[in-house]
C-alpha cells in the first residue's frame, strides 16, 4: 500500500510509466494495432514514405515500418527481459555469495575481474560465433556480459551493509546466516540493484540492437530494432525513415526505463522519501 | 567465587578465568584477562569501567559474538547448565534472542533503517517462535510494545526506525531483547549513554520494572556511576580487561577499597559545592594499552599508591576481605584513611 502511495506521488516514476505503458500495450497486442504482416513482402510498395496507410513507411521489401518496428518490440523486449531477469538472479546469488563470505569472494571476484576485462562486443561476437545465430544465444552473451556489473554493485552493498551495527543486533537475537543475508542485507541491495536493473534492461536493448546491426543478433526476417536499423542503413539518403522510426523507439524505450529506475530508487528506498510524516514521537 | 556456594545457590550465569584475545598485527591484545564473575538469578549486576577496559567484549564474550580478530581463548562461561563456550553455533542461535538478549548503546545504529521496528521484534519471535501464526505475533508484538511504553503501539508498528526518537528506539531495542519472555539475561552495553538525561532515567525505570515482572537478571555495562548508584545490586569494577573490585553497591560506595574505585568515585563532580574553586579531580594517566604486558599491577602506573617493589611483580590476587567484597590489590592496608573519609563526605 504504502509503495504505491509513494509511487504515485513520484514524478519521475510516473513519467516514466507515461511513456513505456502504450509502448508496452502494443508491443504485447501487435496483432490488435497493426494491418499488415511485419514479413509480407509487396515489392510494388517499396521505400514509400510514412502515408496514411503505412504510418511509418515500408522498406526496400515493401514491408511496412510500422507492423516491423511494433512487433520488433516484441522481440528486442523479450530479449532484454530475458536477459536481464537471468543477469538479476545470478548477480544477486554470486554476489551475496562473495560479499558475505570471504572464501567464495575470492573465486567470484577474480572471474567477474576476469569477464569485464573483455570488451562486451566481443564476448558478444564470440558467443555468436560459437554457438550461432539465435535469441537463446543472444541472451547468453548479454548474461555473461553484465552479470559482473551486478554481482559487484551487490557485493559492495553486501559488504558495506554486513559491518553495521544492526547486524551485530541481529546476531545477537539469534539469527542464523541465511536469515541475516536475506532478511537484513538484501533489502539493502534493492535501491542500488533497481538503477542496475532498469539501467540494465535499456542496456539490452541497445545491446540487441547492436547485435543486430552487425547482423550478429536476431535471424532475418523476424524483425528487431537493430536489424530493421541494420537494413535501412544503405537506404538512409533516400529513405530515411527506415532508420529513425526504430531509432526513436529504442530511444522513447531506454528513456522510460531509465527515468522508472530513478524514482523506483526513491520509491524503494525508506531514506530518500519525504520525512514530512514522520510520527511524532510522545518521550522526546 | 565462592560465596555463591556458601549460600548454596546456584548462580544464573558463571564466567570463570575468561580470556578474550585480539589477534592483530601488532601483537596479541588481551581484552578480557582472566574474568571471574557470577550473576545470581534477579539479580542486576553493574560493570563499570572506562572507555577501553574491556567491558563490551566481556559482553560479548558472553553471546559469542566477539568481532573477527577476536576470540576466546579460554576460561569457561555457564548459563544455568547450559555449556556456552562449547555449544554448536545452532544452540548458540537458539540461546541468543531467547535466553540471552543484549540491548545495545546506539539504538539508531541497531535498528535496520529498510525495516519497519513491527518486523524487526517479530522477527525474534519467527526466529524462536516458529510455531506462533502472523496474527498471534502481531499481537505479542503490540503487548510487548505497550509493556516497554510505547503510547499507541498501533500507529508504531509499521513507523520505520528514523521515524522514531531515540528513547523510543531504545523502548524497541529493549522490546526486542524481551519479546521470547523468556529471557533470563539481559545484558546492556551502555543502553542509556546515548540518550538525554530525562529518558535516561525512564529507561532505567523501565529495565527495573522488566527485572521485576521477568523475574530476570541484568548484565548492565556502564561508565556512569549514577546509573550505577541508581539500579544496580552488586557493582564489578574493571581495570585494562581484569575485575579489580566486586561487590554489592553499597560496600562500593561506602566501603570503597581498590585505588581505582577510589579514583573513578573521587572524580565524580560534588553537587553541593560548587562554590569551590578546586579543579575536578582525575586519575592521572591513561588506560594502558592492553596490547602492553604489564608486569604486576596493572594500575601501577596510575596509582597513588604505588610501591614499587610490593606492586610490579606478580600480579595481585583477586582476594575476598569481608565476605562478598573482593579487591585485587597489595595495598589496602596503605590505602589512605583521609582519602576515605573525604570520599564518604562527598557521597
Amino acid at each position: 500500500m504504502n509503495i504505491i502511495k509513494h509511487g504515485s506521488q513520484n514524478k519521475l516514476f510516473i513519467i516514466g510509466l507515461v511513456i513505456l505503458l502504450p509502448l508496452f500495450i502494443f508491443t504485447l497486442a501487435a496483432p490488435i494495432f497493426t494491418q499488415y504482416s511485419p514479413t509480407t513482402l509487396n515489392v510494388e510498395m517499396k521505400l514509400m514514405p510514412p502515408s496514411l496507410n503505412n504510418w511509418f513507411g515500408t522498406d526496400e521489401y515493401g514491408r511496412d515500418l510500422f507492423s516491423r518496428v511494433i512487433y520488433g518490440s516484441q522481440i528486442s523486449m523479450r530479449v532484454a527481459a530475458a536477459a536481464t531477469f537471468s543477469t538479476v538472479v545470478l548477480g544477486v546469488l554470486f554476489g551475496s555469495l562473495a560479499g558475505f563470505y570471504n572464501l567464495a569472494d575470492l573465486f567470484i571476484s577474480r572471474i567477474c575481474d576476469a569477464l569485464l576485462n573483455f570488451p562486451g562486443l566481443i564476448i558478444g561476437i564470440m558467443v555468436m560465433a560459437a554457438l550461432g545465430q539465435s535469441e537463446i544465444n543472444i541472451i547468453l552473451a548479454m548474461v555473461i556480459m553484465y552479470t559482473p556489473r551486478i554481482v559487484r554493485v551487490v557485493r559492495a552493498s553486501v559488504i558495506e551493509i554486513k559491518a553495521m551495527d544492526f547486524i551485530d543486533a541481529a546476531k545477537v537475537i539469534g539469527a542464523s546466516n541465511l536469515r541475516i543475508l536475506f532478511f537484513h542485507i538484501l533489502p539493502h541491495t534493492i535501491s542500488p540493484l533497481v538503477v542496475q536493473i532498469t539501467f540494465g534492461f535499456a542496456w539490452a536493448i541497445l545491446v540487441e540492437s547492436g547485435l543486430s546491426f552487425l547482423g550478429l543478433g536476431t535471424p532475418p526476417p523476424a524483425p528487431s530494432w537493430g536489424n530493421i536499423i541494420s537494413d535501412g542503413r544503405e537506404f538512409i539518403r533516400t529513405a530515411p525513415w527506415i532508420m529513425i522510426f526504430p531509432g526513436l523507439m529504442i530511444a522513447v524505450a531506454v528513456t522510460g526505463l531509465n527515468l522508472i529506475g530513478d524514482g523506483l530508487r526513491e520509491i524503494l528506498d525508506p531514506r530518500l522519501r519525504n520525512t514530512s510524516q514522520k510520527v511524532e514521537s510522545t518521550i522526546g | 567465587m565462592d560465596n555463591t556456594n556458601k549460600k548454596n545457590l546456584k548462580p544464573l550465569l558463571s564466567i570463570k578465568d575468561l580470556r578474550t584475545i585480539f589477534q592483530t598485527k601488532i601483537g596479541e591484545v588481551v581484552a578480557v584477562d582472566g574474568v571471574n564473575i557470577d550473576i545470581q538469578h534477579g539479580e542486576i549486576l553493574a560493570v563499570v569501567g572506562e572507555s577501553g577496559c574491556g567491558k563490551s567484549v566481556l559482553a560479548r564474550s558472553i553471546l559469542r559474538i566477539v568481532p573477527y580478530p577476536g576470540f576466546i581463548s579460554h576460561g569457561s562461561i555457564q548459563l544455568d547448565g547450559i555449556d556456552i563456550l562449547n555449544s554448536h553455533e545452532n544452540v548458540m542461535n537458539n540461546i541468543r534472542g531467547d535466553l540471552i538478549s543484549m540491548v545495545f548503546q546506539e539504538p539508531m545504529a541497531s535498528l535496520n533503517p529498510v525495516l519497519t521496528v513491527g518486523d524487526q521484534i517479530s522477527e525474534i519471535l519467527v526466529e524462536h517462535r516458529p510455531k506462533l501464526t502472523s496474527n498471534e505475533r502481531r499481537q505479542k508484538v503490540l503487548e510487548m510494545m505497550h509493556t516497554v511504553g510505547i503510547a499507541s503501539p498501533e500507529n508504531r508498528i509499521n513507523a520505520y526506525p528514523h521515524q522514531l526518537s531515540g528513547g523510543m528506539r531504545q523502548r524497541i531495542m529493549i522490546a526486542m531483547a524481551l519479546i521470547c519472555g523468556s529471557t533470563k539475561l539481559l545484558i546492556a552495553d551502555e543502553p542509556t549513554t546515548s540518550l538525554d538525561v530525562t529518558i535516561q532515567a525512564q529507561i532505567l525505570d523501565l529495565f527495573k520494572k522488566l527485572q521485576t515482572a521477568e523475574d530476570m537478571s541484568i548484565m548492565l555495562i556502564t561508565h556512569d556511576l549514577g546509573v550505577v548508584a541508581e539500579i544496580a545490586d552488586k557493582v564489578a569494577v574493571m581495570y585494562a580487561g581484569s575485575i579489580v573490585e566486586f561487590s554489592d553497591k553499597l560496600t562500593i560506595f561506602k566501603k570503597t577499597s581498590h585505588p581505582y574505585t577510589i579514583g573513578l568515585l573521587k572524580s565524580l563532580p560534588q553537587k553541593n559545592n560548587s562554590s569551590s574553586k578546586e579543579p575536578l579531580y582525575t586519575i592521572k594517566g591513561m588506560v594502558p594499552s592492553l596490547s602492553e604486558v604489564l608486569p604486576g599491577c596493572k594500575f601501577y602506573s596510575r596509582c597513588p599508591h604505588a610501591l614499587e617493589e610490593v606492586c610490579l611483580g606478580q600480579e595481585p590476587p583477586f582476594e575476598e576481605i569481608t565476605p562478598g567484597h573482593w579487591v585485587r590489590c597489595y595495598r589496602l592496608n596503605i590505602v589512605n584513611e583521609k582519602e576515605l573519609s573525604d570520599l564518604a563526605l562527598k557521597l
